[in-house]
């Protein structure tokens, strides 16, 4: 189903009418968008856990030959879209360097210390990465080497990431498998609730 | 497909048994690993690595990065390996110019060869040496290595138990009979270390694997037919049958 289409409808759902100019201040489309947005992160969240199959063959967006930046030393990819949170950063679903077949290995800050601090990290010669900010604050994935890693080199990498429901483009379709339909309505009719027709005023 | 796996291969493989399909825990399943060959190399192989060690200015020798447990220490002689014998007796040069100053020559009475005024005098051809774990080393007998035959040496032969770590995991190869033993153990240590994540009874299957996959290596180490054959041929002797 195409993104606008899926607001609209679940705007209309909660309306109970069609959005006319006495009942958008309340229902704004983008306010709507940001509901559906929140209950689709949950909704994504759900499935990561009992359906991961369904991350990668519907929301996982690619982006190939992307370049890697370099700035204070810092290797890093400045995410170009808001991800879904899901747990374990794994909203970057996966990164590679191009041409690779072998992904880079999902990894934090404070774990990558607590190994470097032990005689394992003297036999992995590997790059790791994780979520954190570039120099300029954006949200971003950082490369971390570990040894001699032969993958300091590398300047283009693939990726794929879970976009969040705000960087969908307006016909953009959104992946809505077995009852994830009814998953979204339920979540924001329990958050927002129907509205009542104002029946003094031409029931809008 | 080779027969045998590099230790990436082996902690990827028990990664993908537990069903972490990204490899976030790789880290931690490599320090397992380690855990494991540790495990493997002292008990369950029989593998020796030899390494001819530079022998230092105060006559030690450095144990080897990949050291795991002592077996042997000597030079080569005529093709064989002519051992040294480990002491206790030997003083460790922690602190060298003392260990010179305080060194007492035989004279007169004092006198500590064994039989000196009884007969023969006693002599020990054999080289000594000391485990010195504390300071990550050998410590080797002086006077043995001043002595005309070995007082050019360098290097001497260093026979030992390896973690069987070649630089990093991917150069790293252990024999394809111990794979399934290895990864086991990384699963059930994985497995074990998340008991909010993994069920009680998957956990102790896990470990059961571990075992049965020990116990079944363990039988490789048995002899064959022929080698019992061969033991008993070479402890009888033909006799005349009474």
């Amino acid at each position: 189903m195409k993104k606008n289409i899926l607001v609209e409808q679940i705007r209309g759902l909660l309306l109970k009418s069609e959005a006319v100019a006495d009942n958008t201040k309340v229902l704004h489309y983008k306010r709507v968008e940001a509901l559906v947005g929140s209950a689709f992160a949950e909704l994504v969240q759900v499935l990561a856990k009992k359906e991961e199959g369904e991350i990668e063959s519907g929301y996982v967006r690619d982006y190939y030959s992307q370049p890697v930046l370099n700035t204070a030393g810092m290797q890093y990819v400045t995410l170009p879209c808001g991800i879904v949170p899901l747990p374990g950063g794994k909203g970057v679903w996966y990164i590679k360097p191009t041409g690779s077949h072998i992904n880079y290995t999902a990894s934090n800050q404070i774990m990558t210390s607590a190994f470097r601090s032990i005689p394992v990290s003297e036999c992995i010669n590997d790059t790791v990465f994780r979520l954190g900010t570039d120099p300029a604050g954006e949200k971003a994935i950082i490369f971390q080497h570990i040894g001699d890693s032969q993958k300091r080199s590398i300047r283009i990498v693939d990726y794929g990431l879970v976009r969040d429901f705000e960087s969908y483009n307006d016909n953009d379709d959104v992946h809505l498998p077995n009852e994830s339909y009814s998953f979204l309505i339920e979540k924001i009719m329990l958050w927002v609730g129907q509205r009542y027709n104002d029946k003094q005023n031409n029931g809008q | 497909m080779t027969t045998a796996y590099n230790c990436d291969q082996l902690v990827n493989e028990a990664l993908l048994g537990t069903r972490d399909f990204d490899g976030s825990r790789y880290m931690e399943a490599a320090m397992y690993l380690l855990r494991g060959l540790r495990d493997f190399q002292i008990f369950h192989s029989a593998s020796v690595k030899q390494s001819w060690v530079k022998i230092s200015g105060v006559k030690t020798i450095s144990f080897p990065d990949d050291y795991l447990n002592f077996v042997s220490l000597g030079i080569n002689v005529g093709g064989k390996i002519f051992t040294y014998s480990k002491s206790s007796k030997l003083v460790l040069p922690s602190d060298p110019l003392g260990y010179a100053l305080n060194d007492v020559k035989q004279e007169g009475d004092f006198n500590v060869n064994v039989g000196y005024q009884y007969g023969s005098n006693g002599y020990n051809s054999e080289g000594y040496f000391a485990l010195d774990p504390a300071h990550d080393r050998i410590v080797l007998k002086q006077e043995f290595i001043d002595l005309a035959a070995t007082s050019t040496r360098t290097e001497i032969l260093l026979s030992y138990v390896a973690n069987g770590i070649d630089g990093d995991l991917k150069n790293s190869f252990v024999p394809g009979a111990a794979a399934n033993m290895l990864i086991a153990f990384i699963e059930y240590k994985l497995v074990a270390s998340m008991p909010e994540k993994y069920p009680a009874n998957f956990r102790s299957d896990k470990y059961t694997e571990y075992v049965i996959e020990a116990e079944k290596f363990d039988l490789l180490a048995l002899p064959s037919v022929e080698e019992l054959y061969d033991a008993i041929y070479e402890t009888s002797s033909q006799g005349i049958r009474r």
